[in-house]
């Protein structure tokens, strides 16, 4: 079977509707404000809490921040000052030792030096159990941690009192964008392209306005009025397909 | 001496494993292109199908078309390790697999979470859960949110592609003339069923010497063998070579795995309570 993606033909190589997050350019569309205050409360050593709904881009606000304080990147003395860390990947507790290690140089690494001013971002928080919040307060109380940002997708999670109290005004959500923005984040992704018009996409984001179900619905839609042999997306196409 | 080998053929033509066969699959040319396209835009997709309907054989076609990359990972979540981190198998591949879990539904919800964990960072590019039943699976919101609409339902293929289907692999032997054969199907739950009853009736005919099936003889396919047969499969451990044995849902190796022998679970050392049936261990002498 001859394997021609819709997208290959439109001049793509890869698909530019990937909901992975990130996965194209590192601009992300309609939470800028939010990012630039989570990145002041970061440099001024707080305590930050995100929270936001399956597929509204948390992750992705997670690698923009990444970017922001990530070390230079040098041969031989390679450091890094942030740790991303996903709470649900181990079953058991956290071992904050050996991320505090491995983030050091060659060098540190070798003597098991943990290293100091750290900035820790624990991706589902949600997961961690009690111990693991414990011993989070204990690191950046006693200087290893500087800056601590917890990502959950519920909006509450039991954290201890003092944290809590860290936190403090330091919330953020992550709730849905405008249709300008929706626009502009699929014209950052397929440039001027005449195969779907502005309104279109519009129409498109206005059937669900979650960003990663109008990712979906964007591909979905272009995929089936391609393979139709159409020359651009049509109200009809959105109608049958976007849900 | 096998009767496939009687009527030259070099290895079974109704063989029941996809993985080892290199049959191309006949009536699922929609579906196959959804599973192509899917893998190629780096989506998650799930196949949903009863057992024997052809989730195995679709994977095979997709193995078949991407492996010369060196690119998929095929995993049958019914034979690994309920405490196993998947972590630890997809960590040491390079980036941009394709992975193929088969029987999701006996895979652990904190391993679908890491699954997903990989392919967010795009460690993994797509991801093919196959299962017999949506609802079994320990899927999260966040994994089902990511799988979205992109499911496929395999439903059971027509009479005419389960006849063309046979005589393909019967590569123009006519031993099983249209009338039995739409005799088998209608008396087939599924397709695999049917290369049972195809399989048994030719072991018969040429046990008797007969050249060509009558609809009479389908009755004398022994029907406790179709049973038997469809619990028969020839899954090998891939530590130690032994043939795996069923055990309640599980296969497993009587050298290399700690098992419970009343259902299967794996268990540890220290276990005293099988930690799924709750029976009781006692010490061996």
């Amino acid at each position: 079977m001859k394997k021609t993606v819709w997208y290959h033909e439109l001049g793509f190589f890869n698909n530019p509707f990937s909901i992975k997050p990130a996965a194209l350019h590192n601009e992300i569309m309609g939470h800028n404000q939010t990012i630039n205050e989570i990145n002041r409360k970061i440099a001024e050593l707080n305590i930050i809490f995100i929270s936001g709904d399956y597929g509204t881009g948390k992750t992705t606000v997670l690698k923009k921040i990444i970017d922001e304080f990530k070390g230079r990147k040098r041969v031989f003395f390679k450091e890094r000052n942030v740790i991303y860390y996903n709470c649900n990947q181990s079953d058991k507790s956290i071992d904050f030792d050996k991320l505090l290690i491995n983030a050091g140089s060659f060098f540190t690494r070798l003597f098991r030096i943990k290293k100091k001013k750290m900035i820790i971002l624990l991706d589902e928080a949600q997961d961690m159990n009690k111990k693991d919040i414990e011993q989070v307060k204990k690191y950046y109380n006693s200087g290893f941690f500087k800056s601590v940002i917890f990502v959950s997708k519920k909006d509450n999670i039991n954290l201890i009192k003092e944290l809590e109290e860290f936190i403090g005004k330091n919330k953020f959500k992550i709730g849905d964008i405008t249709k300008i923005d929706a626009v502009k984040m699929i014209r950052k992704r397929i440039g001027k392209l005449k195969f779907i018009s502005d309104q279109n996409i519009i129409k498109i984001f206005n059937k669900n306005k979650n960003p990663r179900s109008f990712l979906k619905n964007c591909e979905d839609v272009c995929r089936y009025a391609f393979e139709k042999g159409d020359k651009a997306v049509t109200e009809k196409h959105i109608k049958k397909i976007a849900r | 001496m096998e009767w496939f080998e009687e009527l030259e053929f070099e290895n079974n033509p109704f063989n029941l494993n996809p993985l080892e066969t290199d049959f191309g699959f006949i009536g699922r040319d929609k579906e196959a292109k959804e599973l192509l396209y899917r893998i190629i835009s780096g989506n998650m997709l799930l196949v949903e199908g009863k057992a024997g309907t052809g989730k195995t054989a679709l994977l095979k076609y997709a193995i078949d078309n991407f492996k010369g990359k060196g690119r998929v990972i095929y995993v049958n979540a019914n034979k690994l390790n309920k405490r196993l981190n998947i972590s630890n198998l997809l960590k040491k591949k390079p980036k941009g697999m394709i992975l193929l879990m088969d029987n999701v539904q006996y895979l652990s919800k904190k391993n679908n979470e890491r699954i997903k964990y990989y392919y967010d960072q795009d460690y993994i590019k797509s991801v093919v859960f196959t299962t017999t039943d949506y609802s079994l699976v320990n899927f999260t919101n966040a994994v089902k949110n990511r799988i979205g609409r992109n499911i496929i339902k395999l439903k059971n293929i027509s009479q005419n592609n389960t006849l063309k289907t046979a005589k393909e692999r019967l590569n123009n032997n006519k031993i099983l003339p249209d009338d039995v054969l739409k005799q088998l199907y209608k008396d087939s739950n599924n397709i695999k069923e049917f290369l049972i009853n195809c399989d048994l009736l030719c072991g018969y005919l040429v046990e008797k010497g007969k050249e060509k099936a009558k609809k009479e003889d389908i009755k004398k396919i022994p029907k406790e063998r179709i049973e038997e047969e469809k619990e028969k499969e020839t899954e090998m451990c891939l530590e130690c070579d032994e043939k795996l044995v069923k055990v309640g849902e599980y296969w497993r190796c009587k050298n290399c795995d700690q098992y419970c022998t009343g259902c299967g679970a794996l268990i540890d050392d220290e276990d005293e309570y099988c930690p799924e049936c709750g029976a009781k261990f006692e010490e061996e002498e």
